[in-house]
């Protein structure tokens, strides 16, 4: 008992304090978000960010997402997309691109002597999601409020929020890997037809995958039909 | 063993719907009705429905040696005749109410020469004049006769077509209205132009119908770049060929085109103009589109493989019509917002096995209305089959027509009624909704609209009335409140000062 007591207080106060880190480096998150340039600097070099905060941050934008389907308004989501959400989806669907992204991107910013590791990648890309959270928050109670007429608003200010964050990725380039403009364009161009690359890769294997399978199938079958 | 009890229990709850399922499919008839809701581009749901309409007799003809490929019925504006159009027979046989012959046109005389009438395909009775226009296809002309079949006019083929070198094929007019003023409506084959317009002379007037290709923000990007004959060769219409045609009470034209329904299910996902691709227009008398509807203009089946191709359209009075699909044989009514009402006729199988059975058909072609009946005209078999009303299909009519009469109430117990001949029949509560909405009862209106999960245009009127509703309510309050705070603060400022005032005068 009177061991015990020691062992497990500094736990908690380190558990405490890894929360707080945590709260610290995401509350960055809205530094990066209104200042790009200054934020993403320091992100990397001052160790504002953390790749807990980068997966903190993804999640937040699924709970986002999910939130989106069952508090939206009544002219935005259908009674039949609430019930048929399926989180599968939605985690591929924020993960995905996010992952492809963040290899494909490394891939080539490594060939293209970009001064970035896959941790600065990782980090950064994530930070960029920020507006595509906060602006939607409050888009999404809001739409309980307007028509369908007045939806276009709505509407407008989600792509706001999109190339917002499209900016900010843009900007994490040029500043993790020290890029200029047209370079920082063409490497962009580069990871969109490495991700695709990726995507057909994955799908060439499962297909194969599927007539191996297949084929391994099909020889038992025989082996049986004519032996047992 | 639970396990089992469950799949016990859902392979009997299966198997009751099974029972249900085949009870419900044809009801006796050689073809299943069902209904259907367009919600979404990817969602779309459909039951099984009672059905609105049932074949009750087919005539033959055989009195007059029956019809050969016949293209057109045609119903005198006042119901009083009925012309048959006799293609393979080259002949226009008049007929009563009844569909009995009275006298048959073939041959007359027209300036001095005895003609006669080569593969007619259409036929159209004037309501202004009187006359009896019929067009004389293989002949390439339209020929007007009066009340005792004399050949009053002919009107050959007009001298645009001559001229202009885009539009070197055969002139073989189809089918024809006339206006109040004498001019000509000829739906000519193979012309994508639309329908030809001509003066009351019979001179050419214009296109009509066709859509003007409205170019995206992409387009007019690309424009730049374009030499001035790169432009030229740019589409400037939307290619568009009708079938057939009818008026409507106040002079507009509904028009069906068997061909844009494939253009329209490529691209309806796409935020595209779907109304330039509604295979069902309605034509104000500049040519354009004028058509009401909600999410998705009318197009008739969309769930089964078989694309529905509508080639003749029946105006029932009231903003309600009615096209015939030639893919399915199917006839599918529309209320004047666009909604879908009933269908009837035809059948899944019937492109292989049709017009063996009553109500079925091998080439449907033509479709009218007389009186509570509708009449199909089958190109394969020469024969009409007359469909009359159901409890069911004449409730969906009553609810319709007294909504479009402003009769609210009535229509309000009327799609009542209907519902509870189908619980399925969306329409009928999104119909009570949009009633509700007309007399102003907001909250009720939006909660049934949100019982469909409709939520198009209707609905969200209702909800912004809804919205202007509790606003003007709350606005009361939340004012009187702001008042008050604003009062309370001046009187606590006043006292203030006045205290401040009273201690200044102590100290002083």
């Amino acid at each position: 008992m009177t061991t015990k007591q020691p062992a497990t207080q500094p736990r908690r106060m380190a558990v405490g304090a890894a929360l707080r880190g945590l709260g610290r480096e995401m509350y960055y998150a809205l530094h990066v978000m209104v200042r790009p340039f200054d934020g993403y600097w320091d992100l990397k070099h001052e160790k504002r960010g953390s790749l807990r905060a980068a997966v903190g941050l993804l999640l937040l934008l699924l709970a986002v997402r999910l939130a989106e389907y069952q508090f939206s308004g009544f002219f935005f989501v259908t009674q039949y997309e609430r019930e048929n959400v399926n989180i599968l989806r939605e985690i591929a669907a924020v993960f995905l691109p996010y992952i492809l992204w963040v290899i494909a991107s490394w891939g080539f910013t490594t060939l293209l002597d970009g001064e970035g590791s896959m941790r600065d990648i990782a980090i950064a890309t994530a930070y960029a999601v920020t507006p595509m959270i906060i602006v939607n928050i409050p888009l999404m109670l809001v739409s309980n409020l307007v028509t369908l007429e007045e939806g276009t608003f709505i509407t407008v200010l989600r792509t706001v929020a999109v190339v917002w964050s499209g900016l900010l990725l843009f900007v994490s380039l040029l500043v993790t890997h020290q890029y200029t403009i047209p370079k920082a364009i063409g490497t962009i161009i580069l990871s969109l037809l490495g991700m695709a690359i990726v995507i057909f890769l994955a799908m060439l294997i499962v297909s194969l995958a599927q007539q191996v399978i297949t084929f391994i199938d099909l020889l038992v079958r025989e082996a049986q039909l004519r032996w047992l | 063993m639970r396990k089992s009890c469950k799949a016990c229990a859902a392979l009997l709850l299966m198997l009751c719907l099974c029972g249900s399922w085949a009870a419900a499919d044809t009801q006796g008839l050689p073809n299943a009705s069902y209904n259907h809701v367009i919600y979404d581009a990817d969602r779309i749901s459909w039951w099984m429905a009672p059905a609105a309409f049932v074949p009750e007799r087919e005539y033959d003809f055989a009195s007059v040696g029956g019809l050969k490929s016949p293209q057109d019925i045609h119903v005198a504006w006042d119901q009083s005749r009925v012309y048959m159009v006799d293609t393979g027979n080259n002949r226009i046989i008049e007929c009563d109410i009844d569909l009995n012959p009275l006298r048959t046109l073939e041959a007359f005389t027209y300036g001095g020469q005895a003609q006669a009438l080569n593969a007619p395909e259409g036929a159209y009775l004037d309501r202004y004049s009187g006359l009896l226009y019929v067009c004389d296809t293989k002949n390439h002309r339209i020929a007007v006769f009066d009340e005792d079949f004399t050949c009053v006019d002919i009107y050959e083929e007009p001298e645009i077509l001559l001229s202009e070198d885009t539009l070197a094929f055969e002139y073989l007019p189809a089918k024809v209205l006339v206006d109040r003023g004498g001019r000509m409506f000829v739906i000519v084959k193979a012309l994508n132009k639309g329908i030809m317009e001509l003066d009351e002379q019979g001179r050419f007037v214009g296109y009509m119908g066709a859509p003007t290709v409205s170019a995206d923000l992409w387009q007019k990007f690309l424009r730049l770049f374009m030499t001035a004959e790169q432009k030229g060769k740019m589409e400037k219409f939307v290619p568009t060929e009708f079938d057939n045609f009818a008026f409507d009470d106040a002079g507009f034209i509904y028009a069906a085109s068997s061909t844009q329904m494939g253009q329209l299910m490529s691209r309806y996902t796409g935020d595209i103009a779907v109304d330039n691709l509604a295979p069902i227009k309605k034509l104000n008398p500049k040519g354009e589109n004028v058509i009401q509807y909600d999410t998705y203009p009318p197009m008739g089946d969309i769930y089964f493989n078989v694309l529905t191709q509508f080639v003749d359209v029946v105006y029932l009075g009231k903003d309600v019509f009615c096209a015939l699909d030639r893919n399915m044989g199917r006839a599918y009514a529309y209320d004047g917002d666009g909604q879908f009402l009933y269908m009837f006729a035809g059948g899944a199988s019937e492109r292989q096995s049709g017009g063996a059975q009553l109500g079925t058909f091998k080439t449907p072609i033509a479709i009218e209305r007389i009186g509570e009946c509708y009449f199909i005209l089958d190109l394969g078999s020469g024969s009409v089959t007359a469909f009359t009303a159901t409890d069911y299909g004449a409730a969906i009519e009553r609810s319709a027509n007294a909504y479009y009469d402003g009769d609210y109430d009535t229509a309000f117990s009327q799609w009542q009624q209907t519902l509870q001949m189908n619980a399925n029949y969306h329409q009928a509560i999104e119909g009570m909704a949009r009633v509700l909405l007309r007399k102003g009862e907001y909250k009720e209106a939006l909660d049934l609209f949100k019982s469909i999960d409709s939520n198009g245009k209707y609905a969200s009127e209702a909800f912004k009335q809804y919205r202007k509703e509790q606003v003007k309510a709350a606005s009361g309050p939340i004012f009187v409140g702001l008042v008050a705070v604003v009062a309370l603060y001046l009187c606590y400022r006043l006292i203030k000062g006045y205290r401040k005032l009273r201690e200044e005068a102590r100290a002083a």
